[in-house]
């Protein structure tokens, strides 16, 4: 398994008052190798929040997060960083590629803190393999002001699989994207869930999005619910 | 909704930000108000300290080595309807009778009543052996009201102490004396006439005590008057009135009777009359005779000697016109002494007086005219000046001169004819012969005679009086109190100096206030650009930024003036205190005036402003739809231009640095500070280039594997160039100035021996109170002081300088001096010794012996050395040209600067050629100053004996090392203040920086937040960004450094120069550290927190 949550629950104290605002209520998600995701609901519905703690980036208030069978809570700064490197990519609404660097650069800075050494060697090549994939590789000393933005949202897909994870995470990767450019991502997300076995989670308001997926969940009033 | 209350909504939204530039207008404006303020504390400060000096006196006359009745002042008094007091004004030495303290170089003023009418307060009055101290000298001496004191005057003389055969006395005289009281310095404690911050050392005394005991009765040589509150009086009036009042007397000139001839017969209380008396003698239409009687020491014929007598110069009646020049006419004694007859041939031996008492012997052969008896037809005693120490003596062997008088010669009969003629001439020459051999700088004339059927005795003395003006003999009174508060004004220019040693803070200020409100409006670009879409044109969008931030530059610029105050006391403080090196005095008082706080506001407000609009018109240059969308610049690859221009500039600075740096080694002009500082600039602007050339290729770089986190880290560099280059250039210019003035901090160690540094291979500067007259590298001269052969002093070279009393020019003086001390010596012994070295000469001066330029006079025209830092900034000249002086006829003299020399102990001082200045200054006894070599052996052996020998003449010996030190101590001090200030604005500076890159913190939490994302932990992200900036500041730092090595190359190949290596190091490590901290704290500050939040407001 993937992602195991266990009745996850996530507040935020309301500041002055004691109060707390319930952002998930008893979540529990289970995602196999190769499944495709995704999660719906209004703004401000915690589907982000949800996604993070998927990604490691935030902790639950309550209840348990396994990330390829490992319980996460329990593990330190250190270490939860090696499972997001290792075990996990994120896709965000923005590219978000770093500008002073190149096309090929920008993918590859995920393998800096890898310390095997084989991999680092092999990622160069990898990462050649994926954006010819995407069709980027006519484009690998370009830099993110230097194209568009549907180009820099497929390359941030290439970033994101670099370290060849099990579980991709995108959170509105369609969401600054036109229409044209939308599909032709959600297409790359697709065939990379296919291709690769990779775990694919999406957080979206475009149901075409979420219609490419295998399975919908609603994210209403803190409840996950799948949609039938 | 109006513009005002739009304005006043956005002011009060964004007050946090408004803040920052707020701070940064203050710290600039209080910066440059506090200097301008200390101006203006040191200028006032300086003008009371010419009003605590001076009291009431306007006016003054210093008579130099004459003196003049001291009834002149009441007569002067009557007329000029004001205070007029006669004082003698001696230097001395002072010794507190119980503790053995001893006080040199004191001013010993003989005062009368009048001298306190020149303050406001009352004094009692001196009765005899009682003396006012000065509250320094009584602090230094540590003596107390009813204490006793030994006081050493120096023997003031009416005659010259170094003309022909005067006596050789004591030259000073010694007065026990009781404390009556303390002269505080609204008493006129401070009293001196010299332009100076520093205070004297004062003894005031009764002025007809000590006239009484220097055998000056009745005499002054320092007359003050006290000015008018209708400020009705003038030099000219006054100077008037003394020519009105002023007397023969005062010339020193007295007129006898010769009964017996029947003639009147000018004379000179300084025994040789001066040549403008002689000259108004020789224009008189009256008939006349001259006449110069000269002491020979032997006169010889026939292998036949006789000792010691007079001969006269003269004319018509003893000598007959036809008399040719090498005949003589002896007196019967005589040629029965030397058994000589008419025709046979006769030498004289006689002695000539050079500098410093040296006497040389010469002879001069004569044929013997006629021979005539001892008295009659003119020849009589009176024809023999009054030598003091011979004319009163009864027999040769009470003779007092000036010459070594074998007494053993003397023989019975030479006895008797003294006894019976006294000195009556025993042989007569032409009196143009007598001129020729015995002219000497003092005069031609020991006497003048008139007919008394010609002219009567008032007659001839109105004749002189009315042709003899006091000028003659630079008898002149001075605007003193004028002068004084002229040279006060005109001071070193602290408000520059210390607007100039603010720099950096000033600049950091406005770095801080231009950076702060550039990131504020980078944050409201969207605001501006919604403005722009809504319709408003750019002049309204100015406007409206403009009047916002206007508000809080007008309130910055306010408070700024008013901390400006309260860094003008810190400055002051510290002048008075830690930096007293630099002002020597601890009387430096704040003074604000209105306008200077104005200017420093406005100057501050008007800086901060233009900031304002620099940034907000540029920023509205960018198109609306980049200010709404707030599209971040950045760096995109450059062309092939832009590489071209570059590399163009990384070898043009580059090689235009190396080209400079070769000629001056080649031509040896390592004190071309414009040229090396263009060499280092030259070299900066090729490293940035470099630096910009590197960025640019690290973004090209193609990548062939992972990057290594450093490679990101230098790559992320380059992100935004525009702030990188500009982190860097800041950070280099602001090293690069500190480390060009920390090297510059001048040192030696060792090199103070060698023969071209600043010591001119001299040991010891010694100065003495009471004037040496005699030649130290002579044996003579040593036992005359009483320096013994066992002593070992043969291998001791000492030189001695005559001096010309002046202003003190060195950086020690804070007023501007326009007559700095000169001093007279042979250059010839530094063309020997070759010692000092020069730091630029005029072009006609041959540089392989540049001292002997100083022998090559024309006309009036002088050639003079003096530092070079003298030249420039204490006298604020240059070379080539000529500072004017009055020599003692009161005849304009020129002296020429022809070089000026590299940092010496002679700052402060002109140098010119003893002959030149015998010539122009003959009275001037003996020398105060002199320079003495040793061996490093016998250093402190030679330092116990003169210390202990000339202890009466007041000697104040120095090491030439430690003196050097003194005024290196004042460089130091101000570079240090540069350097602490400047450190402090770099601090700041960086300061700025750091804010800078708090912003590009905030600017990229995104960019953190997706490596977080990534798997990056928090330490690896600090350390990206860590490295980042570590590599700008080290960039910067390296930069800098290497521009400073570059501008100081020159001096660091020179063997004589030793780098203050410590210093610097210190220096730069402080920057480091300041930077490192800065870069630290705001790395930091951004990696805390949730990093994730920056995901969620993407």
């Amino acid at each position: 398994m993937m992602v195991e949550l266990d009745r996850v629950g996530k507040y935020y104290e309301i500041p002055g008052g004691g109060l707390k605002r319930d952002v998930l209520k008893e979540v529990s998600l289970k995602v196999d190798k190769g499944d495709a995701i995704a999660i719906v609901g209004p703004s401000g519905s915690g589907k982000s929040t949800l996604l993070n703690i998927i990604g490691t980036l935030d902790q639950p208030s309550n209840g348990g997060v396994k990330i390829m069978g490992e319980e996460v809570s329990g593990l330190d700064e250190k270490q939860l960083a090696q499972v997001r490197n290792r075990n996990i990519g994120f896709v965000f609404q923005s590219h978000l590629l770093l500008p002073q660097l190149s096309l090929i650069e920008n993918v590859l800075v995920p393998v800096i803190p890898q310390k095997d050494k084989q991999k680092r060697k092999a990622a160069h090549e990898r990462a050649m393999a994926l954006l010819n994939s995407v069709g980027l590789i006519d484009k690998i000393h370009q830099r993110p002001g230097q194209m568009s933005g549907g180009e820099c949202q497929r390359a941030a897909v290439v970033r994101a699989l670099i370290n060849n994870p099990g579980l991709l995470l995108a959170d509105e990767p369609t969401g600054s994207l036109d229409h044209a450019s939308a599909d032709q991502l959600g297409t790359l997300l697709t065939q990379i869930n296919r291709e690769f076995q990779v775990a694919l989670v999406v957080v979206t308001h475009s149901q075409d999005l979420a219609n490419r997926m295998d399975q919908v969940y609603q994210l209403t009033e803190g409840k996950l619910v799948m949609n039938q | 909704m109006t513009p005002f209350k739009f304005i006043i909504k956005s002011l009060w939204f964004f007050r946090r930000q408004h803040l920052a530039v707020f701070a940064g207008t203050v710290i600039s404006t209080a910066v440059l108000t506090g200097a301008l303020i200390i101006g203006d504390s040191v200028r006032n400060s300086l003008n009371e300290l010419v009003a605590l000096r001076l009291g009431k006196t306007a006016y003054a006359m210093h008579t130099g080595d004459r003196f003049v009745r001291a009834q002149l002042a009441a007569e002067m008094a009557a007329t000029l309807q004001t205070t007029v007091s006669p004082l003698l004004s001696m230097p001395g030495v002072a010794v507190n009778s119980g503790s053995d303290i001893r006080a040199n170089g004191i001013q010993v003023l003989g005062v009368d009543n009048t001298f306190w009418q020149l303050q406001d307060s009352v004094m009692p009055s001196l009765e005899k052996n009682e003396v006012f101290l000065s509250q320094n000298l009584a602090q230094k001496l540590k003596l107390e009201v009813g204490d006793r004191l030994l006081l050493r005057v120096e023997k003031g003389s009416v005659i010259p102490l170094n003309a022909p055969f005067v006596s050789e006395s004591d030259p000073s005289v010694a007065l026990r004396c009781i404390v009556k009281g303390i002269a505080g310095e609204h008493n006129l404690g401070r009293f001196s006439l010299k332009s100076n911050q520093v205070a004297p050392y004062n003894v005031f005394i009764s002025h007809e005590y000590l006239s009484e005991k220097l055998e000056l009765e009745g005499l002054a040589n320092l007359l003050l008057v006290a000015g008018q509150k209708t400020n009705t009086l003038t030099a000219e009036k006054i100077n008037n009135c003394f020519e009105q009042v002023w007397q023969l007397a005062d010339a020193g000139l007295r007129i006898n009777q010769l009964p017996e001839s029947g003639e009147l017969e000018l004379l000179s209380d300084r025994v040789f009359i001066d040549p403008p008396v002689a000259q108004v003698v020789s224009d008189f239409n009256i008939q006349h005779t001259g006449i110069l009687t000269y002491l020979v020491n032997t006169i010889s014929a026939n292998k036949k000697a006789t000792p010691y007598s007079f001969v006269t110069a003269d004319s018509s009646p003893i000598v007959p016109p036809y008399m040719k020049a090498d005949e003589i006419i002896i007196n019967d004694w005589l040629a029965e002494d030397l058994a000589a007859q008419i025709g046979d041939s006769v030498v004289l031996d006689y002695y000539v007086m050079g500098p410093l008492r040296r006497l040389q012997e010469k002879s001069s052969r004569f044929v013997i005219l006629d021979i005539i008896p001892v008295v009659g037809n003119g020849a009589n005693e009176s024809l023999m000046p009054s030598f003091p120490g011979m004319s009163e003596a009864g027999s040769c062997s009470d003779w007092k001169t000036g010459i070594p008088v074998d007494l053993k010669r003397v023989r019975d009969k030479d006895e008797a004819y003294w006894k019976k003629n006294k000195g009556t001439p025993k042989a007569f020459i032409p009196l143009q012969t007598g001129i020729k051999l015995w002219q000497n700088k003092f005069g031609s004339y020991t006497a003048f005679r008139f007919k008394q059927s010609v002219i009567k005795t008032n007659e001839l003395t109105k004749a002189i009086r009315d042709q003899l003006a006091p000028e003659r003999f630079n008898l002149l009174f001075l605007p003193v109190q004028n002068e004084g508060l002229q040279a006060a004004n005109n001071m070193v220019d602290f408000g520059g100096l210390f607007l100039s040693l603010s720099f950096f803070i000033i600049a950091a200020g406005v770095l801080l206030t231009l950076l702060i409100y550039a990131l504020n409006t980078e944050a409201r670009t969207q605001e501006i650009g919604v403005l722009a879409g809504l319709g408003f044109n750019r002049r309204q969008i100015i406007y409206i930024r403009f009047k916002e931030s206007a508000v809080t530059a007008l309130l910055g610029g306010g408070a700024g003036a008013l901390l400006g105050i309260v860094y003008n006391y810190g400055i002051l403080a510290g002048l008075n205190s830690v930096w007293q090196e630099v002002v020597k005095t601890d009387m430096l008082m704040v003074h604000i005036r209105l306008a200077t706080l104005l200017t420093g506001a406005i100057s501050g407000i008007v800086i901060a402003l233009a900031a304002i609009w620099f940034v907000t018109c540029r920023k509205l240059q960018q198109p609306v739809v980049g200010l709404i969308k707030d599209t971040k610049e950045q760096s995109l690859p450059g062309t092939k231009h832009f590489f071209a221009v570059n590399l163009l500039i990384v070898c043009g600075g580059f090689l235009g640095a190396a080209a400079l740096i070769g000629y001056a080694v080649v031509s040896s002009v390592s004190q071309n500070a414009g040229l090396l500082l263009t060499a280092g600039g030259l070299f900066l602007i090729g490293c940035v280039a470099g630096v910009n050339l590197y960025f640019e290729k690290q973004s090209n770089d193609v990548c062939n594997s992972v990057p290594s986190l450093t490679q990101l880290a230098l790559k992320n560099a380059g992100r935004n160039r525009g702030r990188s280059i500009t982190t860097i250039l800041l950070l280099a210019l602001g090293i690069f100035s500190i480390i060009i003035t920390g090297a510059n901090r001048k040192t030696f160690s060792g090199t103070e021996n060698v023969n071209q540094s600043g010591t001119g291979g001299y040991q010891f500067w010694a100065e003495t109170t009471l004037p040496v007259l005699y030649d130290l590298n002579t044996a003579e001269g040593k036992v005359k002081v009483g320096l013994s052969e066992e002593d070992g002093l043969d291998e001791v070279e000492f030189m001695q300088f005559h001096c010309l009393e002046g202003d003190d020019a060195s950086c020690l003086n804070l007023n501007q001096v326009r007559n700095p001390q000169i001093l007279g010596f042979n250059p010839e012994t530094f063309d020997r010794r070759q010692s000092f070295s020069f730091a630029a000469l005029s072009d006609e001066v041959d540089p392989e012996h540049p001292w002997l330029a100083l022998k090559k006079s024309e006309g009036e025209v002088i050639p003079a050395y003096a530092d070079m830092t003298v030249i420039t900034w204490g006298l604020k000249k240059s070379i080539g040209d000529t500072l004017t002086y009055l020599n003692e006829e009161g005849h304009p003299i020129k002296l020429r600067l022809m070089g000026g020399l590299k940092n010496s102990i002679f700052q402060g001082n002109i140098l010119i050629d003893d002959d030149l200045f015998r010539k122009h200054y003959p009275s001037v006894s003996g020398s105060r100053l002199l320079l003495v070599d040793a061996s490093l052996e016998n250093k402190s052996r030679v330092a116990e004996l003169l210390d202990s020998n000339f202890q009466d003449y007041g000697i104040r010996l120095s090491s030439a090392s430690q003196r050097l030190a003194a005024f290196y101590s004042v460089e130091n001090t101000y570079l240090t203040v540069f350097m602490l200030l400047g450190g402090l604005g770099i601090i700041l500076g960086t300061l700025g920086l750091g804010i800078v890159l708090l912003r590009n913190m905030l600017e990229r939490k995104q960019e953190i937040a997706v490596l977080m994302a990534m798997g990056y932990e928090r330490k690896i992200i600090f350390k990206l960004i860590f490295i980042e900036n570590l590599f700008l500041l080290i960039t910067g730092m390296s930069c800098g450094i290497g521009a400073a090595t570059v501008g100081i190359l020159p001096s660091l190949l020179s063997p004589a120069y030793i780098m203050p290596g410590l210093f610097v190091a210190t220096i730069i490590a402080v920057i480091f550290i300041s930077g490192v901290i800065w870069i630290w704290i705001p790395t930091a500050t951004s990696m805390k927190g949730n990093l994730i939040e920056a995901l969620k407001n993407e």
